[in-house]
């Protein structure tokens, strides 16, 4: 550093503004120690809560019956299931299903007689 | 060699290696709060934290106090930004104490070659504080202040420049 380098240095050095308080390194070194300490607990309890939550969702992903398990069905129930019949059947008591098989013959002639139908 | 009192996180750091700078630090970042005093505190207390944590790693390759200055600049550049900000604007528009007006004309004299390192560019008054009041050398401040050396040295002789032509009047009274 040149002479005037250090002059500058000097002035500068003494113009310089300095604190009224300087706080203590113990009492600021004891504060950032708690504040790490928080910042730690914090992800502690973060980390705690995320563990919770996916073994909740493995108990309730074991407890739920198997989506694929094999049950054994009659085949009666399955054909009363797969069965059904309309609640105005009951108003077709003599023919029910079958009104529409057959095709109704209406009585009418197409013989003609002079010009008109008979 | 990893000291007795070496942080867990931190095996290169030493508590009493901190103790040993913590002026010198807590003088930094004062001037990176605007010489705020509680926000200085708050601020060294979270390069603590940074330390402690491990978040701030010193890996040996520059001295103690160029890497805790280097963590303080960082936090104050990113956390204290904003409120530095409002702390201009306040201390720029709030109404001047008059008590001020009255202090010692040795004070005053300070206080205006103060006002002409504040009156640099941010770059070039950062380089000016760390050189010439923190006593570091140009290589340690570039690294502090996040540039390379090359880019250091031109603001560093910029700064010394500008400095000069606003204080040579005075000291050709002198």
């Amino acid at each position: 550093m040149s002479e005037n380098d250090k002059h500058l240095a000097e002035t500068l050095q003494r113009a310089m503004p300095r604190a009224t308080a300087e706080p203590s390194f113990a009492h600021t070194w004891e504060a950032a120690e708690r504040r790490a300490g928080q910042g730690r607990r914090r992800l502690h309890v973060a980390a705690a809560a995320a563990v919770a939550a996916v073994a909740l969702l493995v108990v309730v992903e074991f407890a739920a019956p198997p989506h694929d398990a094999h049950e054994y069905i009659e085949v009666a129930e399955l054909l009363n299931s797969t069965s059904w019949t309309a609640p105005s059947d009951a108003l077709l008591p003599a023919r029910q299903v079958d009104v529409y098989r057959d095709v109704p013959e209406l009585l009418e002639s197409t013989d003609v007689y002079g010009g008109t139908l008979l | 060699m990893r000291d007795s009192d070496a942080l867990d996180n931190n095996p290169l750091v030493s508590r009493s290696a901190l103790e040993a700078i913590h002026s010198q630090v807590f003088g930094w970042a004062l001037s990176r709060c605007d010489y705020d005093e509680h926000l200085a505190g708050d601020l060294l207390q979270q390069a603590y934290v940074e330390l402690l944590t491990g978040k701030a790693a010193f890996d040996g390759k520059s001295s103690l106090q160029t890497f805790v200055f280097g963590v303080v600049q960082n936090l104050a550049r990113s956390r204290y930004r904003r409120i530095a900000t409002r702390m201009r604007l306040l201390q720029t528009y709030a109404p001047r104490d008059e008590g001020v007006a009255e202090a010692a004309p040795d004070a005053n004299a300070s206080s205006q070659i103060w006002q002409a390192v504040r009156g640099l560019p941010a770059r070039q008054r950062d380089i000016v504080e760390l050189v010439f009041c923190r006593e570091l050398t140009v290589e340690e401040a570039s690294e502090v202040m996040g540039v390379s050396v090359g880019t250091g040295r031109v603001h560093y002789d910029r700064a010394k420049k500008a400095l000069r032509e606003k204080l040579e009047p005075d000291r050709d009274n002198v």
